[in-house]
């Protein structure tokens, strides 16, 4: 399996020994296909566990399969973990961290850079009939890129009904040579937090039932910040996102207040576009580095 | 089993009959969710993702009928459950029968549970075929009459009339399951059943709607911790206090009730190692168990995860007996059977918003395929792609791939063994893996308790099948 878009021609599929290198073979001895397919795996949960959103905006409301979520973030954890790993050891081995993003990635090791999107699978109240259009823009692998907006910020006045709600966690993995953290606007060289993502809550959260009626009653507005690793940005940009948040927050709270999910939580810590548009300038960079990756 | 005619005592397997329509377009509440024969077989039952239940009924054997067996016809159709909205979630609860449970006969009516994600039913089906008629106080047609108008008294008597199947749902045992119930089962004392779904399992009286015992609970405090979920549950055939309960991590659970009224700690826990070899990223997917069923005998019990059959002894918790290699050649392919559905719903999106539920569910790699056992315990059985399904001799003596297809649908024609090119030259007849239709799965089997007849679920057709005499 080379990658999206590229279909292996049948000739050289039955051309291959059995047992022998096989690109869709994770024990390859090829260290260049396992990290592809390793970053296909990855955008392919990440566009399963995004796909209850998409079916959910066609208007089929069932509750998405538990069974089905848990194996997926299971996948996604075990892949962090992975990249984990591996940013932990070159960390070690390149002493001089970071570069900016330049050209072309040179041989493997190349660690991509997954931005673990975390999913509020929108189990609650009715969802606008029409999603915005960039969260579901996936055309190819810059779909990563386009997740990173949140598109209920995107459209301010819809901003009170968009229980779909994307909550970026920043865990950034890679600090090899060639590649930059791209939440750290100015910051190359800082060091990747190792911490494992706290981004499946909000999925898994969501298939909470919550059965007492003082839920939002006793919910501090910390508490839903205090998941949030704010370890990439400066303190001033956190205070500025925090400040935007929490009004948000109080302004989602009562439309919703007849909802006891955990999806408000996720759904109030989302901050305006204006400061995801300042976090994220370099958005760009990372459509080019994805190019770069796929076309490698 | 092998090829066919190769012994005398070699079974061979002959087209019986086929329910259901052969239309290209299929609806989606056609589409079959569970097989189950009754306790006797002379009763099969099916439940559809529209939330009907079908039974059919084995004729009487004659002499006249071409096979030596009778056919099965329906009996009674009846709509189980509908779709309902749980307007807490502002989500769709879907009517679609996940389970069909019968228990066993005990007079004149047939009783069976039918469930869907939240609900489970107690169904009654019986036959009426004599009719008061003569009553005094009432015409025969229903209407009363008028008390004065009465000069004389006669004796009502019983007329027979033309045979009446009636179902009536007894007991709805509803609100207990937070998440998508997937089994129930019936326990051997014929007075209690289990229900599990992803995180809990309840023990029901079958008399009692209004409450249930909550048996095991694996949900943590924290659901962000969770990584593991059940996947099917079964009660003992024999032992009444002991049930198994598999997990999405490829163990099973064996629970003794007599231990604690809270059986989270198991009394045995059966799981194989992992071969660090074939470590993947789908690893846990595919280890994940998709149906756990005992043997008759009580003695084994048998699992089907993504790619095998595994048959355990409940003595030896280390590893299984037996492993029985379903489909093989598509583990190189796993990566494909993953993405499947992804690079569909990019295309369609674009173009066809409204089919993506259906192609959504199309992610193959969470197929969760059933499996049975023969009446006697000797071959288990399962489904596959393609329509095709695989049997499997005990002792790891023979197996077989047979295909429930529209080209085989003549009473008596005899199922040829299909076989899978995996790679390398394909010989004549065989199927290449990359030829395999995805589409057309078998997840539901049933084998009938004292005979050699099976029934297979394709898509929206019921086949029955049995073997020559």
């Amino acid at each position: 399996m080379l990658g999206r878009g590229v279909k292996r021609k049948r000739g050289v599929q039955e051309a291959q020994p059995v047992g022998g290198v096989d690109a869709a073979d994770p024990n390859s001895a090829s260290g260049v296909s396992y990290l592809q397919q390793r970053q296909l795996v990855l955008s392919l949960c990440l566009d399963k566990l995004q796909g209850c959103q998409i079916v959910q905006g066609c208007q089929i409301r069932t509750e998405p399969s538990l069974h089905r979520s848990v194996l997926l973030v299971n996948t996604l954890r075990q892949i962090q973990e992975e990249m984990r790993q591996e940013g932990e050891e070159s960390m070690t081995l390149t002493a001089a961290a970071a570069l900016a993003a330049t050209g072309p990635l040179p041989a493997p090791p190349a660690t991509p850079l997954p931005q673990i999107i975390s999913l509020a699978c929108g189990a609650q109240a009715s969802l606008p009939p029409s999603p915005p259009q960039d969260l579901f823009d996936l055309s190819g692998l810059d779909s990563v890129s386009s997740l990173l907006t949140c598109p209920g910020c995107s459209e301010e006045e819809e901003e009170e009904e968009a229980e779909l709600e994307v909550s970026l966690v920043s865990s950034a993995f890679a600090s090899s040579a060639t590649s930059t953290p791209l939440l750290t606007p100015g910051d190359p060289a800082s060091s990747p937090d190792g911490r494992p993502s706290h981004s499946f809550h909000s999925l898994l959260g969501s298939f909470e039932l919550v059965n007492s009626p003082g839920y939002l009653s006793d919910l501090a507005l910390d508490d839903i910040f205090e998941d949030i690793d704010t370890s990439m940005y400066d303190a001033s940009d956190v205070s500025s996102i925090l400040a935007l948040g929490s009004s948000r927050a109080a302004s989602l709270a009562s439309p919703l207040s007849g909802l006891d999910d955990g999806e408000l939580k996720v759904g109030a810590s989302c901050p305006s576009s204006a400061t995801l548009q300042l976090c994220f300038s370099e958005v760009s960079d990372l459509d080019h580095i994805m190019e770069v990756l796929v076309g490698s | 089993m092998a090829g066919a005619g190769d012994g005398d005592d070699e079974v061979q397997w002959c087209f019986s009959q086929v329910k259901g329509a052969f239309d290209d377009d299929i609806a989606e509440a056609d589409i079959i969710s569970t097989v189950e024969f009754s306790h006797s077989g002379e009763l099969l039952a099916t439940g559809d993702k529209g939330g009907r239940v079908v039974i059919f009924q084995q004729d009487p054997e004659s002499k006249s009928q071409p096979l030596c067996r009778g056919q099965y016809n329906v009996y009674s159709t009846f709509q189980s459950h509908e779709p309902e909205f749980d307007y807490l979630k502002s989500l769709e609860i879907e009517e679609k029968i996940n389970k069909i449970r019968w228990l066993p006969q005990k007079n004149a009516a047939q009783f069976l549970l039918s469930t869907n994600d939240k609900t489970i039913k107690l169904w009654k089906i019986s036959e009426r075929d004599k009719r008061p008629e003569g009553y005094n106080l009432k015409e025969d047609d229903g209407r009363y009459r008028d008390p004065s108008s009465v000069t004389a008294l006669r004796v009502p008597v019983f007329q027979p009339m033309d045979l009446m199947v009636e179902a009536s749902p007894r007991r709805v045992f509803a609100n207990a399951h937070t998440y998508h119930i997937n089994s129930i089962s019936v326990n051997s004392d014929n007075e209690t059943y289990l229900s599990a779904d992803d995180l809990r399992i309840n023990l029901w009286h079958l008399e009692i709607t209004d409450r249930s015992f909550n048996i095991v609970d694996i949900k943590p405090a924290n659901m962000e911790e969770l990584t593991e979920v059940i996947t099917a549950a079964e009660f003992h055939p024999h032992q009444c206090n002991t049930f198994v309960y598999s997990s999405s991590k490829g163990t099973i659970r064996l629970c003794d009730m007599r231990a604690s009224a809270l059986c989270d700690q198991h009394s045995k826990l059966f799981e194989e190692q992992e071969d660090p070899s074939r470590r993947s990223f789908f690893s846990e997917i595919i280890s994940s168990i998709s149906d756990v069923k005992f043997s008759h005998s009580g003695r084994y019990m048998m699992t089907r995860d993504y790619l095998s059959v595994k048959i355990w002894d409940l003595n030896m918790e280390s590893r299984p007996v037996e492993t029985y290699q379903v489909h093989e050649y598509l583990r190189s392919k796993l990566c494909s059977l993953y993405e499947n559905d992804c690079i569909l719903m990019r295309c369609v999106h674009e173009y066809l918003r409204s089919k993506l539920c259906s192609l959504y569910e199309n992610d193959c790699i969470f197929d969760k395929f059933e499996c049975c056992w023969s009446g006697d315990d000797s071959v288990v059985m399962t489904g596959s792609y393609n329509n095709f399904f695989r049997m499997f001799e005990r002792g790891g003596r023979q197996d077989v791939t047979l295909e429930a297809s529209r080209e085989v649908s003549q009473p008596l024609m005899v199922l040829k063994p299909r076989r899978v090119c995996a790679g390398g030259k394909r010989r004549k007849d065989e199927v290449g893996v990359d030829s395999l239709d995805f589409s057309r799965k078998i997840l539901h089997t049933t084998w009938h308790p004292h005979d050699n007849i099976i029934a297979v679920a394709t898509t929206n057709n019921l086949y029955i099948f049995q073997d020559k005499c």
